[in-house]
C-alpha cells in the first residue's frame, strides 16, 4: 500500500449532506453556516451544536429541559464563584434566537470547569451566553466560553452565529401532498 | 514419455474426483463451522466471519480457539477455500466422472443443485453488499451506508454552507493505518491529509470528564480518542483515527479526531474557505428515494413483545421521479426493486413524537438463485432415494413371497 | 421338542435379551437422571388449618379467562405457569392434618390472590442453590429445597438490596458479566415480585381494618356517598364535631390509600378486562395514580393541621371562630386537591339505597373493575361452596362479551380440555405399558402367546402415536398456527412422525424391533418435553414474535428441519439397538444386521433430504426477513452441520471407508450432531435465532449425553476393530489350512 495517494473520487451529493435531513434525533437544533475561525468538533451529551476556537475557547448550543432561565443563568454565575447575582431577567441584554426574544449575560472572572473529573481553576476567563424559551418547558441554550481576549474576539462572531441556529422542522407527511406528486399504491412482492 | 505424463493427469483427476477428498472437504468443513459457532459468543458474528469465512489469502490458514484465550494448534484451512476444493470435487466427480446411467440420474440432479448452491455463496460474498438506511418520518434518503466499510470524507462548504461533492477516501486505504501514516493529496484542495492512528473500534472522550489511558490518543480541543474493546453483542464497529490537515500555503498543521459516532464533518478553514471532514460509514447513492410516512410497531397486549413492525414509505425512482409510489414494507415482506432489496430491519418507538424505521438495502446478483437451487437438489435428491426405496421394496416383497412359497 | 442343548440355547438367549434390555433401561435412567437431578424432592411440610377449595368452585375458577402473555387463556394456564416458574413442578405436595394434599395450580394460585395469608406459608419457592440464601444469613438445610413467603419475609431488606446490587451491575457492564449465583439471584428476585405482584391489591388487611375503619372497598365507597349526608349530621351536632368528623374521614381514607397505593404499585394482578383497551390492564397500576394524590394531598393537610393544633392548642368557644377561620381554607386547599368530584347514580350498592345521586371521585370504570374484583373477593371468603361458585360465574358473566382474541386466536374451553386430555402423558404412560409388554414377549418368543403379545404391543404403540398426534393438533388447533413454533414444540412433533414412521416400517416387516425402538424414542422424548415444560416455565402457546408470525415458513422451513431432526434420531436409536444388541450377542444373524443396517441407511437418507431442503428453505426465508440468504449464524450452522454429517456417512458408505458398524457408529455420532443443533446452540447466547434459555444446568446434562454416545461409539469402533481383526485371523487360518492341505495333497504317499 503506497504512503502517498492521490484522491480523485468524488461522491455525488445526496441527501445525506443536506443538515436539514434528519440522520439522529440530536439534528432538532442546526446551524448551517458558522463563522470560519470555529471549528466544529464533536458533541456532547448535552451539547447539540459544539465549536472550537482559538486556543481554548468553546461555543455550545445545548438544550435545557429542567429549571427556568433565572435557574440556568444562575448555574452558570456559580462557574464564575458567584451566587445568585441576577434576579431579575427584565433587566438584562436582549438579542434575537430561533426568532425569539432571548436573554443574554456576560461574565468573567475566574472559571472553575472539570479536567479529568476534578475541577479545575482558569483566570481571566469570560462567558458570553444566551437563553431562549422555546416553550413546552424546554430553554435552548448557546453559550462561548474561554480566555477573556479569545472570548472578546469571538464575540462579532457569536452574534453573527445567532442569527445561524435554526429549529430544524419535522417534515408533516401531509406537506408532500401539497406538492401535487401523483400517488400509486403498489402491492407488495414489486 | 506421453504414458507418464497421461499418469500425472490422471492422477489429478483421480484425487479431484475422489470420495476420500469430498469426505476430507465435508469432515474440515464441519470442524471450522463447529469452532466459529463457539467462538462466535467471544468475537461476534462479525470476528467470526472475518476469521473463518474470509477470502482474503493471508487469512487462508485458521488457529481455532477454545474458550475465548487457548489457541488450538490445528491450523485448517479457511471455509471460502474448503468450499472452493469441494466446488472441484463436485465438478470433476459429481458431475463430469460419474457414471451418468439411470441409477445415478438423482445424484447428478443433486449435485448440481448443491454445487449452484455454492456459487450463490460466492456471489453473494463477492458482489453483495449490505448497508442500511435510518428513516425518521417525513424525510427523505436516497443514500445508505455500508455495513462494515468505514470511508474518509472531504468536502469544500460554500458561503452560504452548502456542501459540495465530497472527496472519498475508501476502507481499504484507511484500515492498515494502526500504527503507520498515509498521505492523500487532493488536486482541487489547498491542503493534504494525513490519516494515522486507525482504531477498529474506540470512543470519543471530553477531556472534562474522563482521564486518559496508556492507550488514549492526544487531546484536540477537549476531546481524545480512547480504543475500546469491541461488544460482540452489539456488533458495531465504531472506526475511528486522527487526521492532520497540511495547508499547502505553509501554515502551520492542525489535527482533527474522528470517529464514525460523530455523525457531522468536523470543520476547519483554509485560505478563507471553510472545509469538512468526516468518518461515516460508506455512503451509498441509491437510484431511488424514500420517504418515511409512518412506521407502525405493535406489541402483543400487555407484553414487550413485538407483534408486528411495519413501515409506510412513499418510494420515487430517480429515472422516473414524476410517478411516487406508496408501499408497506412488513417484516418477512421486502421491497425488491432493479437489484436492491429493501428490508424492514430496526424499529423503535417514536423519540420526541419523531418516528423511526431502519431498513436494511441490500444488493446481491444471486438473490432469486436459491430457489431454484432448492428444487434441483429437492428433485435430485428425491429422485435417486425414491429409485432405491422402489428397488428394495420390489426386493422385500419377491422375498416375501419366495417365503411364503417356501412354506406351503 | 427343545433338546437340552436346545433348551440351554433359549435360555442363553432370553438372559442375553434380558441383559440388552437391562441396558436400554439404564441409558433411559442415565439421561433421565440428568433430569431428575434438577427436581427437588422434599418431605411434604405440614400447613396448620389449610382449607381445601371445593372442587367445583375450582373447576369453574380454571376456565375464567384472563390475558398474560399477550394472549387470552384460562386461568388454569395462567396458574400453571407461575406454579412451573416459581414451584419447578406441576403441583405442591402438602400435609394438612397429617394426609398428603397435592395442591394444583389453580388451588394454589386462589389461595395467592384471595387467601394471601394461608399462600405465605405454602412452600412456594424452589431455591437451586442455597448459598444466595445463606448470603442474607438466612438458615438452609439442603442445597435445593423450598421456602415459602413468610421463611423469607425476614430478609426482604438484605435481598433488595443485592438485588440492586446485580441490577447496577447489568445495567454498567451487561449481563453477561453476572455470575451464576448473580443470575440465580436475579431470576429469584424477579419471581419473588412477581408473588407479591400477584396478591390482590384490595384485600384488607386486618390491621388496616383496625386503623382506617373500613372492612372492604365497598366500605369505602359507601362512606363516599354517605358523607354528605352526615357532613349535615355532623354539622347540627356542633362545629367541633364537625371538624372531627372531616377529620376523621380525611384520616381513614389517607390509611386506606396508602396501604392500597403501596400494594397497588407493585401489583400486576389482571383478572378482567378494561373496556376499550385491548390490552387487559392492571387495576392495581391505575388506582395507584388515584390514591397518590390522596396520599400527597393528606400529608399536606395532616402537616398544616398539626400546625394549627400547636397554635390553637384545646378548641373552645374563644379561639374557636379564629381556627376556624384557619381552619376553613386549609380543609378547602385539601378538599380541591383531590380528584375532581364526579356526580353518578347509585350502582347497585346493598349498603346505601338505590337511584340517589352519589359523590364520586373515580371514574366510573375504574370503580366498576374495583367492585367486581371486590365482590369476587367477598364471594371467595364466604367460605360457604355455593356462594364461591356463584360469585365466579357472574364475574365471568359480567365480562363475556368483551373477551376478545384478535388476531392470535384462542379458545378457553378448548384450552380446558387440552389441559385436561394430558395428551403426552398418556403418551408415555401407554408406551412404558407397552415397553413390559414388549419385555414379556421376548421372554416368551415363538410361543402362541408371544405372537398375541405381539399384537397388543402394536396396538399400544399405535394408540400412543395417536394421541400424540392429537395433541398437537389440539395445540395447533387453539393457537391457530402451524403445529411447531417454539422449542417445546418440536419434541411431541418428533415424536409423532417418529412413531408414524416405525409403525410403517414395522407394518412392512413386523419384526418388532422398529417398536422397540419407537418406545424407547417416545418415552425419551416425550418426557424430556415434560421436563423442559417445567424448566423453561413459559407459557409455550403464547404468541411468536413478529419475524416468526408466518404460518407459511412456519410449516415448509421449520417443519422440515424438525423431520429431518426426527429421522435422524431415528437412525440414532435403531443404531444404539444394533451396538448394544451385538455387544450383547442378541443380534448375531446376519439377517437382523443387514435389516437394521437397511432401515438406517434408509433414515440417513431421509434425514438428509429434509435437512438438506429445510435448511435451504431457512436461507431464503432469512433472505427475506434479515437481507442474506446465509449468515453463518449459529442455528444455521447447527442444521449445515447435521447435512454435512449425513453427506459424509453417505459419501463414506459409497467409497468403501465405512461398513456396517461405522454406519451405526456414525449414525449414533449423528445424534451428537443433531443434539447440538437442536439444543446446545440455543444457550450460546448470540445471534439471531437465541432463544434466551441458559442455564448451566442443562448444559452439563447435555455434556452427560455427549459422553454416553461417544461411549457407545467407542465400544461400537472396538467391536468393528475386534470383528476385522477376528476377520482377518480367520482368513489367514483358512490361507494356513489351504496351504497345508494344498502341501499334504502334495505329500508322496
Amino acid at each position: 500500500m503506497p504512503k502517498e495517494v492521490e484522491i480523485t473520487e468524488q461522491r455525488e451529493l445526496t441527501q445525506y449532506d443536506d443538515p436539514t435531513v434528519y440522520k439522529s434525533i440530536y439534528d432538532v437544533v442546526i446551524a448551517k453556516k458558522q463563522p470560519l475561525d470555529w471549528r466544529r468538533v464533536s458533541g456532547t451529551e448535552f451539547r447539540l451544536l459544539n465549536y472550537a476556537a482559538g486556543e481554548s475557547t468553546e461555543i455550545a448550543v445545548g438544550r435545557v429541559g429542567a429549571g427556568g432561565l433565572l435557574a440556568n443563568f444562575n448555574r452558570w454565575e456559580r462557574e464564575y464563584g458567584t451566587e445568585d447575582v441576577i434576579t431579575d431577567i427584565s433587566g438584562l441584554k436582549k438579542v434575537m434566537l430561533l426568532e425569539r426574544e432571548a436573554s443574554m449575560i456576560q461574565l468573567n472572572g475566574e472559571f472553575q470547569k472539570k479536567l479529568g473529573g476534578m475541577p479545575v481553576k482558569y483566570q481571566g476567563w469570560a462567558t458570553t451566553g444566551v437563553i431562549c424559551d422555546v416553550g413546552g418547558g424546554v430553554l435552548v441554550t448557546v453559550k462561548m466560553m474561554g480566555p477573556e481576549e479569545e472570548v472578546a474576539a469571538q464575540h462579532e462572531n457569536f452574534m453573527e452565529f445567532l442569527k445561524n441556529i435554526k429549529i430544524n422542522p419535522m417534515q408533516e407527511p401531509s406537506e408532500r401532498s401539497k406538492k401535487g406528486l401523483k400517488i400509486e399504491e403498489v402491492k407488495s412482492g414489486y | 514419455m506421453a504414458k507418464k505424463n497421461k499418469n500425472v493427469g490422471m492422477l489429478i483427476l483421480d484425487f479431484f474426483s475422489s470420495y476420500l477428498l469430498c469426505i476430507a472437504c465435508l469432515v474440515i468443513l464441519g470442524l471450522l463451522v463447529w469452532f466459529s459457532t463457539l467462538e462466535m459468543k467471544f468475537i461476534g458474528l462479525s470476528g467470526a466471519l472475518d476469521k473463518y469465512y474470509s477470502s482474503d489469502l493471508d487469512k487462508f490458514f485458521v488457529l481455532p480457539t477454545i474458550n475465548g484465550d487457548k489457541v488450538l494448534p490445528l491450523p485448517l484451512p479457511g471455509a471460502y477455500w474448503v468450499c472452493a476444493v469441494l466446488f472441484l470435487n463436485m465438478l470433476v466427480g459429481g458431475l463430469i466422472r460419474i457414471r451418468k446411467s439411470w441409477r445415478n440420474i438423482g445424484a447428478v440432479i443433486s449435485h448440481f443443485g448443491i454445487a449452484g448452491l455454492l456459487v450463490v455463496g460466492f456471489v453473494d460474498h463477492h458482489e453483495s453488499i449490505h448497508s442500511k438506511m435510518e428513516t425518521f418520518q417525513g424525510n427523505t434518503y436516497d443514500y445508505t451506508t455500508k455495513f462494515d466499510f468505514t470511508s474518509i470524507e472531504v468536502s469544500e462548504f460554500t458561503a452560504e454552507g452548502d456542501k459540495k461533492k465530497p472527496y472519498v477516501i475508501k476502507h481499504d486505504m484507511i484500515v492498515d493505518l494502526e500504527d503507520g501514516m498515509r498521505r492523500f493529496k487532493f488536486q482541487d484542495l489547498p491542503f493534504d491529509l494525513e490519516v494515522r492512528n486507525f482504531r477498529e473500534h474506540a470512543v470519543v472522550r471530553d477531556v472534562a470528564n474522563y482521564v486518559k489511558s496508556q492507550e488514549s490518543g492526544e487531546s484536540v480541543d477537549g476531546f481524545f480518542l480512547q480504543p475500546a474493546k469491541f461488544d460482540a453483542s452489539q456488533d458495531y464497529y465504531n472506526y475511528g483515527c486522527y487526521v492532520q490537515v497540511k495547508p499547502k500555503n505553509g501554515e502551520p498543521p492542525r489535527q482533527i479526531i474522528l470517529c464514525r459516532s460523530m455523525g457531522f464533518p468536523q470543520t476547519f478553514s483554509v485560505d478563507g474557505k471553510l472545509y469538512g471532514v468526516e468518518m461515516p460509514n460508506e455512503i451509498w447513492p441509491m437510484p431511488f428515494s424514500v420517504e418515511l410516512i409512518n412506521s407502525v410497531g405493535e406489541h402483543y397486549p400487555g407484553t414487550n413483545r413485538p407483534s408486528k413492525f411495519q413501515s409506510t414509505i412513499a418510494w420515487t425512482g430517480k429515472d422516473d421521479d414524476s410517478v411516487e409510489k406508496l408501499k408497506t414494507i412488513k417484516m418477512n415482506e421486502p421491497m425488491r426493486y432493479e437489484g436492491f432489496t429493501l428490508y424492514q430491519a430496526n424499529w423503535s418507538e417514536p423519540i420526541n413524537g419523531l418516528e423511526f424505521s431502519g431498513f436494511e438495502v441490500v444488493n446481491n446478483p444471486a438473490d432469486q438463485w436459491p430457489k431454484a437451487c432448492m428444487w434441483i437438489s429437492a428433485a435430485g435428491l428425491l429422485i435417486h432415494f425414491a429409485l432405491r426405496l422402489f428397488k428394495y421394496l420390489v426386493r422385500e416383497t419377491k422375498k416375501q413371497n419366495a417365503n411364503q412359497e417356501g412354506e406351503a | 421338542m427343545l433338546t437340552r442343548k436346545g433348551k440351554l440355547k433359549l435360555m442363553n438367549k432370553k438372559i442375553r435379551i434380558l441383559g440388552f434390555v437391562l441396558t436400554m433401561l439404564v441409558i433411559l435412567a442415565v439421561a433421565g437422571k440428568g433430569i431428575r437431578s434438577l427436581m427437588v424432592s422434599e418431605p411434604p411440610r405440614e400447613i396448620t388449618g389449610y382449607q381445601q377449595w371445593n372442587t367445583e368452585v375450582v373447576e369453574e375458577m380454571r376456565s375464567l379467562p384472563v390475558q398474560d402473555g399477550g394472549r387470552i387463556k384460562p386461568f388454569q394456564s395462567l396458574a400453571r405457569r407461575y406454579m412451573y416458574a416459581m414451584h419447578g413442578d406441576r403441583g405442591m405436595k402438602i400435609l394438612v392434618n397429617g394426609e398428603r394434599v397435592k395442591l394444583t395450580p389453580t388451588e394454589w394460585m386462589m389461595d395467592v390472590i384471595f387467601r394471601p395469608g394461608i399462600a405465605d406459608d405454602l412452600p412456594v419457592f424452589r431455591v437451586d442453590n442455597s448459598a444466595i440464601l445463606e448470603q442474607v444469613d438466612m438458615e438452609v438445610k439442603t442445597l435445593r429445597d423450598r421456602y415459602s413467603f413468610n421463611q423469607l419475609k425476614p430478609h426482604f431488606v438484605k435481598l433488595q438490596e443485592m438485588f440492586d446490587d446485580v441490577k447496577s451491575q447489568i445495567d454498567s457492564r451487561g449481563k453477561a458479566s453476572l455470575s451464576n449465583e448473580q443470575e440465580q439471584l436475579y431470576s429469584f428476585m424477579q419471581l419473588l415480585q412477581g408473588y407479591v405482584g400477584l396478591r390482590n391489591p384490595f384485600f384488607i388487611d386486618e390491621k388496616t381494618q383496625e386503623q382506617s375503619g373500613y372492612t372492604s372497598m365497598k366500605d369505602f365507597y359507601a362512606s363516599n356517598q354517605s358523607y354528605v349526608e352526615n357532613l349535615g349530621v355532623a354539622q347540627e351536632a356542633g362545629v367541633v364535631s364537625l371538624i372531627e368528623f372531616m377529620d376523621g374521614k380525611i384520616i381513614s381514607d389517607a390509611i386506606l390509600m396508602n396501604v392500597i397505593n403501596r400494594r397497588a404499585s407493585y401489583s400486576n394482578l389482571v383478572l378482567n378486562p378494561t373496556a376499550g383497551e385491548r390490552a387487559w390492564s392492571s387495576i392495581g397500576k391505575r388506582f395507584e395514580e388515584v390514591s397518590s394524590v390522596y396520599g400527597d394531598a393528606f400529608s399536606g393537610y395532616s402537616q398544616q393541621v398539626i400546625a394549627l393544633k400547636e397554635k390553637y392548642g384545646a378548641l373552645n368557644t374563644d379561639n374557636l371562630s379564629d381556627y376556624f377561620k384557619d381552619y376553613v381554607p386549609v380543609y378547602k386547599s385539601y378538599m380541591d386537591s383531590l380528584p375532581p368530584v364526579q356526580k353518578m347514580k347509585a350502582p347497585e350498592f346493598d349498603v346505601v339505597g338505590n337511584e340517589k345521586v352519589v359523590l364520586e371521585r373515580f371514574s366510573e370504570g375504574l370503580i366498576n373493575e374495583v367492585e367486581e374484583l371486590e365482590r369476587l373477593q367477598l364471594a371467595l371468603s364466604s367460605e360457604e361452596a355455593g356462594k364461591q361458585q356463584a360469585g365466579i360465574i357472574a364475574f365471568k358473566e359480567k365480562y363475556a362479551d368483551q373477551i376478545d382474541f384478535g388476531d392470535e386466536g384462542g379458545s378457553i374451553s378448548g384450552e380446558i380440555i387440552l389441559n385436561k386430555m394430558n395428551y403426552f402423558n398418556y403418551g408415555i404412560a401407554i408406551l412404558l405399558f407397552a415397553g413390559v409388554m414388549m419385555i414379556a414377549m421376548c421372554l416368551s418368543v415363538g410361543t402362541m402367546f408371544g405372537r398375541i403379545l405381539y399384537w397388543v404391543v402394536f396396538g399400544l404403540v399405535s394408540m400412543a402415536c395417536l394421541f400424540t398426534v392429537a395433541g398437537i393438533v389440539h395445540r395447533s388447533w387453539i393457537m391457530d398456527r402451524s403445529p411447531i413454533g417454539t422449542l417445546y414444540d418440536t419434541m411431541p412433533f418428533i415424536v409423532g412422525t417418529g412413531l408414524i414412521l416405525l409403525l410403517l416400517i414395522e407394518w412392512i416387516h413386523k419384526r418388532g424391533v422398529m417398536l422397540a425402538v419407537g418406545i424407547v424414542f417416545g418415552v425419551a422424548i416425550l418426557f424430556l418435553a415434560k421436563s423442559f415444560e417445567i424448566m423453561d416455565a413459559s407459557d409455550t402457546m403464547d404468541p411468536l414474535v413478529a419475524v416468526l408470525k408466518s404460518n407459511y415458513w412456519l410449516s415448509t422451513h421449520v417443519v422440515m428441519i424438525t423431520l429431518g431432526y426426527m429421522g435422524g434420531i431415528v437412525a440414532a436409536i435403531i443404531s444404539h439397538f444394533y451396538l448394544i444388541g451385538r455387544v450383547f450377542g442378541v443380534i448375531d444373524d446376519k439377517e437382523t444386521k443387514r435389516y437394521l443396517t437397511t432401515i438406517v441407511y434408509g433414515m440417513i437418507a431421509f434425514t438428509l433430504l429434509f435437512s438438506l431442503v429445510g435448511t435451504i428453505l431457512g436461507g431464503i426465508w432469512a433472505a427475506d426477513s434479515w437481507g442474506r440468504f446465509w449468515g453463518w449464524d449459529p442455528k444455521e450452522n447447527g442444521a449445515l452441520l447435521i447435512v454435512i454429517w449425513m453427506l459424509v456417512i453417505l459419501h463414506s458408505r459409497l467409497g468403501g471407508y465405512i461398513r456396517e458398524v461405522g454406519l451405526h457408529v456414525c449414525s449414533v455420532f449423528g445424534f451428537v450432531v443433531i443434539v447440538f443443533s437442536w439444543w446446545h446452540v440455543n444457550f450460546l447466547g448470540i445471534g439471531l435465532h437465541n432463544y434466551g434459555f441458559t442455564s448451566a444446568d442443562a448444559m452439563g446434562s447435555i455434556w452427560n449425553f455427549y459422553y454416553m454416545e461417544f461411549l457407545i461409539m467407542f465400544a461400537g469402533i472396538v467391536m468393528a476393530i475386534i470383528g476385522t481383526v477376528k476377520k482377518n485371523n480367520s482368513k489367514i487360518d483358512k490361507q494356513v489350512t489351504a496351504i497345508a492341505e494344498k502341501s499334504a495333497l502334495n505329500q508322496p504317499l
